[in-house]
């Protein structure tokens, strides 16, 4: 991409982002920069619009990079993996900024009378407005079954992981049919074991009868209730048979039998396997949240937290470590201690005290982990930068009179840039292992953020449920494993010494 | 006698452990309060009195209980040791004072302790304890009780009378750093006194239904409490107090920090007498610790622990898909009890802005989705618990009902209350913009968090918002105590025999008068609704000082009935038995349990057979197959 266009793209986006705004629509990708708030978001697009206009009145048409510059770009390129691995990481970061258009509870587009909603990017819309009679939000999974069973001309498209990440529990109640004398769940070829029920025909929500099952047969308790909820009869079996019945009512139970509907039904409880009927593609967790759209949400909070903490991170390490390298003396010498004394705090334990204290959000965990993590990053920049400033060209520059700022700004940083680019791959690593910590541990997040950690806690307490702890496992070994290549590759690219040979 | 440890509730808090050192302590110098004691006692003539057998009133109606019928099991064989664990190691071994209501507190003690005469633990009556014979007054004030001829505690020292007397003086101690007690023994008693060695008399100011729930007080052994001065909490930390129960915590079988073992009292002064010799079995108690639920199911699926309290429906349902099940090696219990229910439910403080409003508290009860929780997250084992004075027999009002969850109904409450306008967000906003949002405090746990998070999730259909704060339980009871929640959910453990309103929602205990005339909260109460009611506050009185069971009951369910109308207290959940899993070497009486018993160790009757420990372990090695086993007793439901 040219510098024009790049200054055209941005003013777009910028353009595009207010509009939505403007418009209080939440569109996936233009949301994104008022994440952190509205005023946030408005000072973002400003920049963007700002940058993209200064590009254009450049008017350049092509980049400048330096020479050196572009030869570590050509060398990353070279080192197959790590540029595969990069490209991949940027196509899921790319995934993750789509949001509710390809995970969420809400329809991207309902057709309803002839009218068109939208209503992934739209304020609540209460059922009433699809004809239902309920006022709380509609739910779109439910509306789309019954616009199909009515066979009308409505439909509704949902997104493919059709749950949301956070607090969408959704019951699965499925059918339980006899074969030969047996009872299988509907989807399922081993015979039913659990509770399942009738419903009374005229009122949906009422149980009629409930039996237990074992191995597809009738086992132990059945109870019954008449139309009010009043248990009028109880009855126990034993392998099919039944050797008890009590009736409360005298007699009347039994004339309650033909109102009861005719199929028998068993809530599924969580968690359920992957099952592509319910799209649950890699199954439920314990409370009844899907899998991938809870994965999904914890990639989403590991994108925000890398960006955040790299750039705390980065800030505070340049600041402090250009201050203690380049004045050095007795700044240096304190400054140094305190980061001693600093480090060996345990990081870990004052985050899990101060978080059972409050319980902090992304923003806020992210800033308290950043407070223990700065010091790697400055202790490096001090390094750098007390060579640079011991090399000729600093020498001459400050001979020709430049000033203090110029000297950091333009010759100091640019030659530690390296450092920085390769350490930010490790320090994305060290944020998304450090959140799936606190998470697993039970002190990160509120409850009802999607986190990886907590959902390789859940898998982890049972291994009866094998899709939790792997789908988990598996997403959290490939994101840091894609990360840690792209960062090996960078480290490669920027070394000076193209053949290293390791002793 | 009962515990009226304030907060006793089913959660163990986690605690930390106070390092110190194995040897006897030597940072506190020898100390000796006998003369204090002495004056104490003579400061108080009134109270502490000493008088003749001639004295003894001559109507007094003396009862044993000879008739009742007798309980635990023939069968059962004494010997073997239990394997159980505990979660976290005990912050003390003390029964009073700072952390001393530890949830390890009734394994030691609670359960452990034989009071002067006890409830028999399937009828309404009372037998024989510490005391062999007992009085109630004609006035309902005074209760008279006769010791038992040989009377020992643990450690071999005779009970007596003084023992009684000295109760008094350390429950009233400022030294214990327990406020609760020492205003308990300030308050509810009006004096004892001796009569002869083995004959006093308990009296309590006002009189009461059943006086001797109120005079059972616990013996103090007067050489252990020698020591008792200001220094107390840490003098006493590990001291292991001589009991007058079957079991003591054997410090030689102790491993600090790993497991605790009590060990049965040798020549226990109990053992041949009726009601008690078919108790407490086992040589040993020994309970590891082991922080995991998880880890503990694994180790008693190995046999390394005898019982596991199967509660929560994935040890119940999906752990139990083992062949150790299957071929009955171990069995599966479920005991249907009578026992006062832990409180589970939310509280609304009352004083905070917008849930002074009764329509928004209605909205909010009738918003909460309990029955989803019930259904799917406990599946559909417990039930709805339908007022939060539940479990107390024909003193729970049986008329009332929860309110279920309608958010139609809900949303009609909030709209009298203003909010009338759904947000961008579906979440319902007042004429000023205000959001319809409340905290629900909690703690955080890995069964009631995710339970939380489904009432938000539902709350959200009736346009109201929850946002869930889980904290560390101890900074939760603290917030509550504070009362600077705004709902808060938690439960408390209830003890018979009547419920108790003052606690909860006497104004006393919400608000008061600060000294610049101005409306103060009251903390470190139990009204965590902060309901202050001029309408019930004279109920409330009259209920605590009624003189008749019956008038108890009628105010008990009077009070239930304008509580529920006040709709501050959201009743959870509640469940009419317990369920456990046990290794079928350990054997109960055919009955199952203690009809009262509240869980399934409480009463002790169980046993363990060598025998067929031996047999099963055979069987392992063979592959021989029981049959699997699940026992029901239902004797004790409640009929529906």
């Amino acid at each position: 991409m040219s510098p024009r266009s790049t200054g055209i793209t941005l003013i777009a986006y910028a353009a595009l982002a207010a509009l939505f705004r403007w418009l209080s629509l939440s569109v996936p990708v233009f949301k994104v920069p008022f994440l952190g708030g509205a005023w946030l978001g408005w000072i973002l697009l400003t920049l963007f619009a700002l940058t993209g206009g200064w590009l254009l009145w450049r008017g350049q048409t092509q980049w400048h990079w330096s020479p050196l510059t572009l030869k570590q770009f050509r060398r990353f390129r070279e080192i197959k993996r790590g540029h595969a691995s990069f490209l991949v990481l940027l196509a899921l970061v790319g995934v993750g900024s789509l949001d509710t258009l390809i995970v969420g509870k809400r329809a991207l587009v309902v057709r309803y009378e002839g009218k068109f909603y939208f209503p992934f990017v739209t304020e609540v819309k209460p059922a009433t407005t699809f004809g239902l009679k309920d006022e709380s939000e509609t739910d779109y999974r439910e509306l789309q079954r019954q616009f199909r069973e009515s066979r009308s001309s409505n439909w509704v498209l949902m997104p493919i992981v059709p749950y949301d990440p956070k607090l969408d529990t959704p019951e699965t109640i499925e059918e339980v049919v006899m074969r030969e004398g047996v009872a299988y769940r509907l989807s399922e070829t081993k015979p039913f074991d659990g509770r399942a029920h009738t419903m009374f025909r005229d009122k949906p929500q009422q149980k009629r009868q409930e039996w237990v099952f074992r191995h597809g047969l009738k086992q132990g308790e059945m109870l019954g209730w008449d139309a009010s909820n009043e248990q009028v009869e109880k009855a126990t079996f034993d392998k099919g048979k039944r050797t008890a019945y009590n009736d409360f009512t005298e007699g009347k139970a039994t004339a309650l039998e033909s109102q009861a509907s005719a199929t028998m039904l068993t809530v599924v409880y969580p968690p359920s396997p992957p099952s592509w009927a319910q799209r649950h593609f890699l199954g439920t967790t314990s409370m009844g949240g899907d899998v991938l759209a809870i994965l999904y949400g914890g990639w989403q909070q590991a994108i925000i937290a890398s960006i955040l903490f790299v750039t705390f991170v980065f800030v505070v390490g340049i600041a402090a470590g250009g201050l203690l390298g380049y004045f050095g003396g007795v700044l240096d010498l304190v400054g140094m201690r305190l980061i001693e004394i600093w480090s060996v705090l345990p990081f870990l334990f004052i985050v899990m005290i101060v978080s059972s204290i409050i319980s902090p959000n992304l923003f806020l965990l992210v800033v308290i982990i950043s407070l223990f993590s700065w010091m790697g990053t400055t202790i490096y920049i001090r390094t750098a930068a007390m060579k640079e400033k011991a090399r000729d060209y600093v020498a001459s520059a400050r001979l020709l009179g430049a000033s203090t700022g110029r000297i950091i700004f333009k010759h100091i940083l640019p030659n530690s840039i390296a450092i920085l680019v390769t350490l930010a791959p490790f320090e994305v690593s060290a944020i998304i292992t450090s959140l799936a910590a606190l998470d697993y541990l039970g002190f990160g997040l509120p409850p009802e953020e999607p986190s990886w950690g907590r959902l390789l806690h859940e898998g982890t307490e049972d291994f009866n449920y094998p899709w939790i702890v792997s789908s988990a496992f598996v997403a959290m070994t490939t994101v840091l494993v894609l990360v840690t290549f792209v960062g090996e590759a960078i480290r490669e690219a920027f070394d000076p010494k193209k053949f290293t040979t390791y002793r | 006698m009962i515990s009226f440890a304030r907060t006793a509730a089913l959660i163990s808090c986690a605690a930390i452990v106070v390092s110190c050192s194995d040897s006897e302590d030597t940072r506190f110098p020898p100390y000796d309060n006998t003369e204090e004691v002495k004056a104490y006692w003579k400061s108080k003539p009134d109270f502490f009195q000493w008088k003749t057998p001639a004295d003894l009133p001559t109507s007094l109606k003396w009862e044993n209980a000879t008739d009742v019928p007798e309980f635990g099991d023939p069968r059962a064989k004494k010997g073997g040791t239990f394997h159980d664990w505990h979660p976290t190691f005990p912050p003390t071994f003390r029964k009073v004072g700072p952390d001393a209501s530890n949830a390890f507190r009734g394994e030691h003690h609670d359960n452990i302790e034989i009071g002067l005469i006890t409830r028999h633990p399937d009828e309404d009556v009372w037998i024989p304890g510490l005391a062999k014979e007992w009085a109630v007054s004609e006035d309902r004030k005074t209760v008279y009780f006769r010791l038992q001829d040989k009377l020992t505690f643990s450690d071999g020292h005779p009970i007596e009378v003084e023992d009684f007397f000295m109760t008094f003086f350390v429950m009233t101690s400022t030294h214990l750093k327990d406020p609760w007690y020492n205003d308990w023994y300030t308050k509810e008693y009006a004096g004892i006194t001796q009569f002869d060695d083995r004959t006093f008399s308990i009296t309590i100011p006002e009189p009461k239904p059943d006086p001797i729930w109120y005079a059972m007080i616990p013996p103090s052994p007067r050489h252990f409490y020698r020591e008792l001065g200001p220094d107390f909490p840490a003098r006493y930390q590990w001291r292991i107090c001589p009991v007058t129960g079957a079991y003591v915590i054997d410090p030689a079988l102790m491993k600090r920090g790993r497991s605790i073992t009590l060990s049965r009292v040798k020549d226990w002064w109990a053992r041949d007498l009726k009601h008690y010799r078919y108790l407490f079995n086992c040589d040993f108690l020994e309970y590891k610790i082991i922080a995991s639920q998880d880890k503990a199911f694994e180790m008693f699926r190995q046999g390394q622990f005898d019982y596991y309290l199967a509660g929560l429906p994935r040890y119940w349902y999906d752990k139990a898909e083992v062949p150790e099940i299957y071929r009955g090696y171990i069995e599966r219990h479920m005991f249907y009890n009578e026992y006062p229910q832990v409180t589970w439910g939310i509280r609304i403080n009352e004083s905070k802005p917008l849930l002074e409003n009764l329509d928004v508290r209605l909205g909010i009860n009738y918003s909460m989705n309990f029955q989803k929780v019930i259904d799917v997250d406990f599946r559909g084992d417990k039930t709805r618990m339908n007022s939060t004075v539940s479990g107390f027999g024909k003193f729970t009002n049986p008329d009332l009902r929860a309110r279920p969850y309608d958010p139609v109904k809900a949303r009609e409450h909030f709209a009298k209350a203003g909010f009338t306008k759904a947000g961008p967000d579906g979440i319902l906003q007042n004429a000023e913009g205000k959001k319809l949002a409340f905290t629900l405090t909690t703690f955080n746990s890995g069964t009631i968090t995710p339970i939380m998070l489904r009432l938000k999730e539902e709350a959200k259909k009736a346009g109201l918002e929850i946002n869930v704060e889980g904290l560390d339980s101890t900074q939760m009871y603290k917030k509550l105590d504070q009362k600077n929640h705004e709902m808060g959910f938690a439960g408390f453990g209830a003890q018979p025999p009547y419920p108790r309103f003052w606690d909860d929602y006497h104004s006393a205990n919400a608000f008061k008068i600060g000294k610049d005339g101005k409306r103060e909260i009251v903390t470190d109460t139990n009204n965590m609704t902060q309901t202050a009611d001029p309408a019930l506050d004279p109920l409330i009185d009259q209920h605590r000082k009624a003189k008749t069971e019956e008038e108890v009951q009628r105010l008990s369910w009077q009070l239930a009935k304008l509580i529920e109308d006040r709709a501050c207290t959201i009743p959870a959940w509640e469940s009419p038995f317990y369920r456990y899993m046990t290794w079928r070497w350990v054997q109960w009486p055919a009955k199952g349990n203690a009809r009262k018993s509240r869980e399934p160790m409480d009463a002790h009757m169980f046993w363990i057979d060598e025998d067929v420990k031996r047999e099963t372990k055979e069987a392992i090695r063979t592959g021989r197959d029981f049959g699997e086993t699940l026992r029901v007793f239902d004797a004790y439901q409640a009929k529906q």
